[in-house]
């Protein structure tokens, strides 16, 4: 399945696109969990995860065309 | 010869325009740090209860701490403190910039100011060399310039100024005091102390540095940070404040139309990204800091003037999403007034929306705002708002009561949507997102401040930053959206930190960890302080500060939030309000915690005795 993928704030550094949003293949019934070790971030530098605007976590269904934004914690500033 | 301090603070005697000099020993310095616990030794021994935050009887202190000016990251800050006029109790904030380390490199360890000049004055300061000199020539000049012509005045060179600006002349009660014109200890009004005692500006130039301990692990901790500012604090260095925001969209917790409507669809135009792709110049740091997070802007058709730096996430989502405005420029333009001016930008953006929802519910007509229509989005009219507030003109000299003030003066209901906490406004965080922020607004003896709280998302689960806090003897986990004793305990260890924190004085952004901030203090010193001495001064601060309140006339039911923040947002993902009931529980639990009276909120006796504070008690009697 093809996701549409951006990351924000700290966890921004472990992907080369910086910022910008991008498209990711996985494999059906994966989870924002592998989403993550798929792309090299970090877990422990992840709060949650939007899917198509909703919070959800590391064990969520993904699926195909899903929207997701990869969520550090959002402390102050 | 000490080290991190020099057992001396300077007085200035506004009344007889004289100096003399406190002097204090070891023990005070390992006691307090410097900071937010000066500031309350100072206002708790020297102010008498119930004094006119803006007579002469105000203490005013400066106080940098025992680390400020030991070069390394964070170093860079000082505390400023007086009874703020905004909410009559506690008043203090941190600014950074360089004039706190030059402040110890000249030999001071603060300064305390009392009485009034009858006329406007500026104090100049070369090492221990202190001379006023007649302000008349730059009352009602923009910041920047006060700051030039002051180094030119002190002979030009590595002159740093804290200074007031129109705001503070004209004592809106949340104006700021300014650090080299772009940065501000913005919360609580103490512009309009320094307003109301006709005390301009300080120069400080210094001649030599502050000995400290061990410059060999000062130099380890500075190359430390050096090497891994890029990686631990990737975010701040290269966007500074302000770039989560779209993500703050998605969890509610970024204020829309004043907090009511939960969330802003246009939020990335107003980001820090758009203000990299489109108005930044380059970013600057504070003094010795390796991790660069201000930015600095510019754009002529807006003259956005470069000296004055760059919009904070605060300054872009008070004047921005709270306003219901996404016109980046526009945004921009108010929170640069603000420092031309000196004004607080959460308070002046947070009263500007209250001003928009008083207009919607037709408590401000358009004649009553000088003809202009404060409708949400109606970016063109905050560079005009910002502006009348400082020089309180017309509809401005309503506003700049803050909007507490200004509710009590409007009437007819007016008051439920002043978003504040005694009258400190809310800051750009959302409590019905994060619910031990929410009880940290409620505690705080400042108001609704997040300058001393806790964020709860970096303690949910584990990861980089919860396990920052396992050396507090923190182990498990506790959910954002709870207030559980648990999350009390939590909130209690870290919150007593935060204020460790503003008194050593040491800058939140800097990702030092507990044993590295301790290390800070032990390289500057080379005192064996530990993690749990250092927790303690926390606590000795905040229960200096909330003796302070109770003798003002606060009480527990002073510890509250707005009603607002117990009903969901209109839309978007805040679809719960705070539960009033467990919010009482916490406030409940920490007040036991702490070592607090259940039904006065005062620090009890044998609690100040242990913190070695026992005169407070008579304060909180």
């Amino acid at each position: 399945m093809r996701l549409s993928v951006i990351l924000v704030g700290d966890v921004e550094r472990f992907r080369p696109e910086r910022g910008k949003r991008f498209e990711w293949e996985l494999t059906e019934g994966d989870t924002p969990a592998d989403l993550c070790q798929s792309l090299g971030v970090d877990r422990g530098e992840v709060w949650r995860f939007s899917i198509n605007g909703e919070i959800r976590e590391f064990d969520a269904l993904l699926h195909d065309g899903d929207e997701v934004m990869v969520i550090p914690p959002l402390t102050g500033g | 010869m000490p080290n991190g301090y020099s057992g001396k603070m300077l007085r200035v005697d506004l009344n007889r325009r004289s100096v003399s000099v406190d002097e204090h020993d070891e023990a005070f310095y390992r006691r307090y740090l410097g900071g937010w616990n000066v500031v309350g030794h100072y206002l708790l021994n020297e102010l008498q209860a119930g004094a006119d935050p803006l007579g002469p009887e105000n203490v005013l202190v400066f106080a940098p701490g025992v680390i400020t000016g030991a070069p390394y990251s964070g170093s860079g800050r000082n505390s400023v403190g007086a009874k703020s006029p905004l909410t009559g109790g506690f008043g203090t904030a941190e600014a950074g910039g360089y004039w706190g380390p030059e402040l110890k490199h000249a030999g001071w360890d603060g300064i305390v100011v009392t009485g009034r000049s009858e006329t406007p004055v500026w104090i100049s300061i070369y090492d221990d060399r202190v001379e006023f000199h007649d302000a008349t020539p730059f009352m009602g000049q923009e910041t920047k310039h006060t700051h030039e012509a002051i180094k030119e005045a002190m002979g030009g060179g590595p002159v740093r100024t804290c200074m007031i600006g129109v705001g503070g002349e004209k004592l809106v009660k949340f104006s700021a005091v300014a650090n080299d014109v772009s940065h501000f200890a913005g919360r609580t009004g103490l512009g309009a102390v320094m307003g109301s005692k006709n005390l301009k500006a300080i120069g400080t130039r210094a001649s030599g540095k502050m000995p400290v301990a061990d410059p060999a692990k000062i130099k380890d901790l500075a190359k430390f940070m050096v090497a891994n500012a890029l990686d631990l604090a990737y975010n701040l260095r290269t966007y500074g404040t302000g770039a989560t925001m779209t993500a703050h969209v998605q969890t509610g917790n970024l204020p829309t139309r004043n907090f009511r409507d939960g969330n802003f669809l246009t939020a990335e135009q107003i980001s820090a990204q758009a203000v990299k792709a489109t108005i930044r110049l380059k970013m600057e740091s504070c003094f010795a800091c390796a991790v660069r997070c201000k930015k600095v802007v510019a754009d002529g058709a807006y003259d956005l003037d470069p000296a004055y730096g760059g919009p904070e996430y605060e300054g872009i989502a008070a004047f921005g999403s709270n306003t219901g405005c996404d016109h980046l420029h526009l945004v921009a333009k108010a929170n640069e007034l603000c420092q031309r001016y000196g004004l607080d930008v959460i308070s002046a953006g947070c009263t500007i929306a209250f001003a928009f929802e008083c207009f919607e519910a037709g408590l401000l007509s358009k004649a009553d705002c000088d003809g202009m229509e404060l409708t949400w989005g109606n970016a063109a009219v905050l560079p005009e708002l910002t502006r009348k507030i400082a020089f309180r003109e017309g509809i401005g000299d309503l506003l700049a009561e803050g909007s507490l003030g200004a509710a009590r003066r409007i009437g007819r209901g007016a008051e439920r949507f002043a978003i504040q906490v005694k009258g400190l406004e809310v800051p750009m965080h959302e409590p019905r997102f994060k619910h031990g922020l929410g009880l940290g607004y409620a505690v705080s003896a400042t108001g609704a401040d997040h300058n001393h709280n806790m964020q709860d998302p970096g303690y949910d689960q584990p990861g980089r930053k919860f396990d920052t806090v396992k050396v507090l003897g923190i182990t498990e986990p506790v959910p954002v959206a709870d207030l559980s004793q648990r999350k009390v305990e939590l909130y209690r260890k870290v919150s007593d930190w935060e204020v460790t924190k503003n008194s050593m004085v040491l800058c939140n952004f800097i990702p030092w960890d507990y044993v590295q901030m301790t290390e800070c203090v032990q390289a500057a010193t080379g005192w064996d302080i530990d993690v749990e001495e250092m927790t303690q001064v926390g606590e000795r601060g905040l229960a200096l500060a909330r003796a302070f309140n109770v003798r003002e006339g606060f009480r527990p039911q002073d510890d509250d939030l707005p009603e607002r923040f117990y009903q969901p947002a209109t839309r978007g993902p805040l679809t719960q309000g705070l539960d009033r009931q467990k919010l009482a529980e916490a406030r409940a639990n920490y007040y036991r915690l702490m070592g607090w009276d259940e039904h006065s909120g005062a620090p009890l006796p044998e609690r100040l005795a242990e913190l070695q504070v026992p005169f407070a008690a008579v304060a909180a009697r």
